[in-house]
Order: structure tokens, then sequence, then C-alpha cells
């Protein structure tokens, strides 16, 4: 049983991973794409706040050094009790308009107080722990107008000064990320529209109901929500938002517990578009693989889990009956240590983790780096998914608790 | 063909040729698994016949019997001893079915029967005080316990001769009954695992501590 648990997981990696590599050899470098805008539609960024008082003024700095012409800026603090306001107020300007709530209400209503505030042909959602790049607003439009079937465009997301070993951890993730959600892009079955960096129409936006003020992950839920109204989503890889990274473990755990269940929520709320062919691959290949990849996760997890357990709990008997003792390393016979090696395990086990490991080579060269920040990236490709499954399984189990949901 | 059909086809094809690697070490290593095995017990088989052979020649001489017996037996059973561990360690990887280890766990024991048969007769004749233990096992806790105890024991005593025999053979219907194993649960009444028969007279039914059983039990 266990065997056909391996394989099961080992031959589900190597799906996903030639899949996906499948689709890299068809892309084109979207470096060599040029912006075609002729005239500059308006854009709102609506730049919501909460206890960002250490990181306000240089997202603010950044969103008024954009190379773009006709833009402006709703930035909302949503009674914020540090000083993000008083920060914030010595930007407003004609581009820069600063809007108060007086109580905390939640990023979702913060960001609608802004859209309500939007005439523009397009919206932004850029976080306020935020910066983007200066030519990445004219890059979006560019392919919004290009493209009048597109309901919102992403960016790659870099870290703000990744600074330790958490943040480089994540750097790593989102670097294969970036990369998959390219691949994503070109499949179109691309499933999210981060806070770090979205653009919108504002209509559509407006045409919707605007962000669901009751849920943990908004964006997430904006972006199943203009799914299901037959939009599609496009990435700019080559142009990023830099953002800030949960900098502890324990602030990394409350963020993607949150996601966790933000997913877990709106996949139930969205459930008709799993395996629905009118959602084209989004509904019958994304929003599988979406439940999948936690699955295998979670099967990994308890697969290790149960195989040390029970590798302890054998040592504990023995030492039980006849004292501890320190087991041997080095064999004294070395065909018969070969003979007991589960090699119909490891030969797929290894080529599996080949083919990630070319994948994670493959994510950086495309963006143009090598390889770095060795121990971090080492963590990741070996025991990242005990984390992550960590995470999962307190979001299931805060799930089926319905203990209260909270934007940390 | 669109790009997501031709790369769902190319990935479940190479997983498909990932599956097929995976039974083919699966599978060779079985092949090397069971030839090993098979090899040792050759080996094993062609000891004991040699014993037993120069056995009879001696028969009138207690003296060169008991000479070449002190000699050999212990590394005869030594040898059987790990081979009884590898055949169960390789039983449990086998991705096969399991009726080439059934054909070779039955000749281990037919082996095993005869030397328990030869050390008895050692001890008889050359006036040895050594103990032969019958240790009837499952996967049970307590059974595994009771196998690190007899391996204690078997490593720090050379007089020492323990034949293992699973008790799960017998009381799984789906694996071939072995008649050596069966005739010795029924000749000892073995009921439950582990139990221990020392030198074919005293029966220890239950876990028996490394002290108690050194102290207590064994000569």
């Amino acid at each position: 049983m266990i065997l056909y648990i391996a394989w099961l997981l080992i031959f589900s990696s190597v799906f996903l991973s030639v899949f996906y590599l499948s689709i890299y050899s068809t892309i084109k470098d979207q470096r060599t794409e040029k912006s075609a805008l002729e005239d500059f539609p308006s854009v709102t960024i609506l730049m919501p706040a909460y206890n960002e008082e250490k990181v306000v003024e240089k997202a603010l700095k950044s969103a008024k050094e954009l190379d773009y012409p006709n833009y402006k800026v709703n930035f909302v603090d949503d009674g914020s009790t540090d000083q993000t306001l008083e920060k914030a107020r010595k930007y407003d300007s004609e581009t820069i308009n600063i809007i108060e709530h007086k109580k905390n209400k939640g990023k979702a209503a913060a960001i609608n107080t802004a859209l309500t505030k939007a005439d523009s042909d397009y919206v932004v959602v850029q976080d306020a722990d935020s910066e983007i790049n200066s030519d990445l607003l004219e890059a979006a439009i560019t392919k919004m107008e290009k493209n009048k079937s597109l309901g919102a465009v992403i960016a790659s997301i870099a870290p703000l000064n990744p600074s330790n070993f958490i943040k480089k951890l994540q750097m790593v993730e989102y670097r294969l990320n970036n990369f998959y959600r390219m691949l994503m892009t070109e499949i179109n079955t691309l499933n999210v529209t981060p806070g770090a960096f979205s653009i919108y129409r504002t209509n559509d936006i407006k045409d919707v109901g605007g962000f669901d003020e009751g849920n943990i992950t908004e964006d997430l839920e904006m972006a199943f929500r203009l799914r299901k109204h037959g939009r599609n989503f496009e990435m700019i890889f080559f142009d990023q938002t830099k953002t800030e990274f949960p900098p502890t473990l324990k602030a990394l755990y409350h963020q993607r517990v949150r996601w966790a269940r933000g997913f877990i929520y709106n996949g139930i709320k969205y459930r008709e578009m799993f395996l629905n062919p009118k959602y084209g691959y989004f509904g019958t290949v994304q929003l599988p693989m979406l439940v999948i990849m936690p699955a295998l996760i979670l099967t990994s997890f308890l697969m290790v889990g149960t195989g040390i357990t029970q590798s302890l709990y054998n040592y504990l008997v023995q030492a039980s009956a006849v004292g501890l003792h320190i087991p041997s390393i080095i064999p004294t016979d070395f065909y018969y240590a070969f003979l007991t090696l589960n090699l119909k395990v490891y030969v797929p086990l290894l080529l599996s983790l080949g083919l990630i490991a070319y994948i994670i080579n493959v994510a950086y060269s495309y963006s143009g780096e090598k390889p770095q920040h060795l121990p971090a990236l080492l963590f990741y490709f070996f025991a990242y998914f005990l984390l992550q499954s960590g995470f999962w399984m307190a979001a299931v189990i805060k799930e089926i608790l319905q203990t209260k949901k909270v934007w940390t | 063909m669109d790009l997501v059909k031709e790369s769902l086809i190319k990935a479940v094809g190479f997983t498909f040729l990932m599956l097929l690697l995976g039974i083919l070490v699966g599978l060779q290593m079985d092949e090397l698994r069971q030839d090993r095995i098979s090899g040792e017990l050759r080996e094993a088989n062609l000891q004991t016949e040699t014993f037993t052979v120069l056995q009879n020649y001696l028969e009138g001489s207690d003296e060169n019997f008991c000479q070449l017996a002190e000699v050999r037996l212990p590394d005869v059973a030594e040898r059987n001893a790990e081979l009884g561990a590898e055949l169960q360690r390789f039983e449990s990887e086998d991705l096969n079915d399991q009726s080439e280890y059934e054909y070779l766990r039955e000749r281990y024991y037919n082996n095993q029967l005869e030397l328990y048969m030869l050390v008895n007769e050692f001890n008889d004749r050359c006036g040895q005080s050594g103990d032969a233990i019958l240790y009837f096992f499952d996967d049970s806790t307590e059974s595994q316990q009771q196998g690190a105890v007899l391996d204690e024991i078997g490593q720090d005593n050379d007089s020492t001769y323990i034949f293992s025999f699973s008790k799960e053979i017998a009381d799984n219907p789906e694996i071939r009954d072995s008649p050596v194993l069966n005739v010795l649960l029924e000749d000892y009444e073995v009921e439950e695992a582990p139990t221990l028969v020392i030198n074919g007279e005293e029966k220890i039914e239950g876990f028996i501590s490394q002290g108690e059983l050194e102290n207590e039990v064994l000569q």
C-alpha cells in the first residue's frame, strides 16, 4: 500500500513537471514585446493600508514616480493605530488622494472605498507594503488594451529587502511561482490576482460589485469571480512588483494559513467551476490541480511522518527490550545493503527530484538570474513541503473547527 | 492539437514511462534478491547435508563427530539465522507475487528443522549444554521485542542456537502452508506469538526479558 502511495506522489510530481516543461518549450521570450500605447487610458491605484508605518512612505514614493502620464492614487488608511496615516499625509497631492477610515473595516472594504472614488478606465490594486517598477503600469495597460477579453494583468513578485532566511526561502518560492504563473498565462489558467499588483478594468470590478468584504483572501475571490464572468488574466514576467515578505516563521504561518483557508472557502463558494468545461482549462485543469497539490503535499508529509514515526517506534521497541544501541551506519555487506534499497521508489524519486531541480534552474535562467541563497534553495527543495503541509493542516483544522477568520 | 492537450499527452506518456521504469527496477531487484536467497539457501542446504552425511559416516566415533560439530555447527547456525533475516526482509520488499518466496521459505524451514535436529544430537552425543530455541513470532510489538532479545543472546553466546518461524504463515490462509511449521506448531501446541520452546521441553508463551531468559531458563 505504501509503495502505491509513494508512486502516486512521485508520478503526480513527474506529471506536473513534464506538463509545465512542455508548455515552457513553446513560449516566446516576453522581453521582445514592446509597448504599443498610442494614448494613455486613465488609471487609479487603489492602495489600502493598515498599520504600515514602516513601509508606507516607500510605497507612496514609488507610486508617485511611475513612468505613466495619466494616473492617480487613492490611498485608504483603514483605521491604523500607528503612524501610517500621518506619514501618508505627507504625500497628499494632486496625484495622491488620502482617504481615512476612522475604524478598521478590513482590506476589502478599504479597497472598495478607494474604488468608489475612482472614475478611471483602469484600477490597480497595490498593497501599501509593495513597490512597483516605474514602467510596469504602461506594460500592463498595453496588454489590457491589446486584448479586450482580459480581466486582469498581474506582475512578477519579488521581495523588498530579503534580509533573513525566511524571506530568502520565500524568494526562492516566488521565483518558481512567478515562472509557473507565466506558464499558466500561456494556457490561460492563471488563477490569482495578487494584492501586490493587479490591474483591472474599473467597469469590470464595479459591475461584479467590488471586492467581497467578508473574505480573508479578497484577491483570490475576485480572481475566481472574474473567471466566472468569463474574464481571462495575464502576467507580465519581466516587470516586477516588490513587496514585503513575512519576516518570521510565525508571520509566514499566519499568512499561509489565511491563504489556505481563503482557498478552501472560495473553492467551496465557486465549486461549480471545478471540472466545468464552461470555464475552459481553468475549470478542467487548473482548479483540480489547485486541489490536488495540497492533497499531495499533505500526503507526502503523512508518508514521511509515518516513516519516521515507524522507524522511531521500532527502535524504541527494540530499545525497551535490550537497551539503547547506536545503529551501525556503515554496512558490512555492501551487496546486501544495495539489495535492501527500495530502488523501485528511489529511482523514480531521484528522476522526479531531478526534474524539479531542472525546473528551478530553468525558472532562474529564464529570469536572467543564477540560483542564489543556497541554504534557502536546498531547504525549499528538500523540506519546504513539510512547512507547507503544516500550514495546510492548520488551515483544514481551523476550517473544520470554524475558528474566526482574521486578516493577518 | 492545442498546447494543453499536447502537454497533457506528453505528461501522461512520460509518467507512464517512469512507472514502467519503476516496475522494471522493482522486478529486477526482486530477481537479484531471490538469486541471493537461493544461492545462500543452496549453500546452507549443502552445509547441512554435508554435516548430516558426515554425522552418519562418523556414527561410530563420537569424538570425531563432536570435534566436527563443535567447529562447524556455530557457523552453519549463524549463517542460517542471517539467511532467515534476509529472507524476511526481502519478502517484505517483494513486488511480484509471493509464490517464489513461499517456496524459498519452505526450503529454509526444512533446513532449519534439519539443523535443529543436528544441534539436539550434538548436545546428546557430545554432552554439550548448548540451548536450541524454537522461536515462533508474528508482527506484534512483543514479538519485535523478543526478536531483539534473541538477537542479543545469539550474538553473545555461541552455544545458543535460535531457529525462528513465522507463526503468521500458519494463521494466514492466503499464504501457502509449510508442513514443517505446521508439525512444529502442533507438536508444541503453539497458540500465540511470541512463543519460545527451549530444548524441546520448556515452552514460554509471551515476552520474556533477556535477563530472565539468560538467568532462569537457559543452561
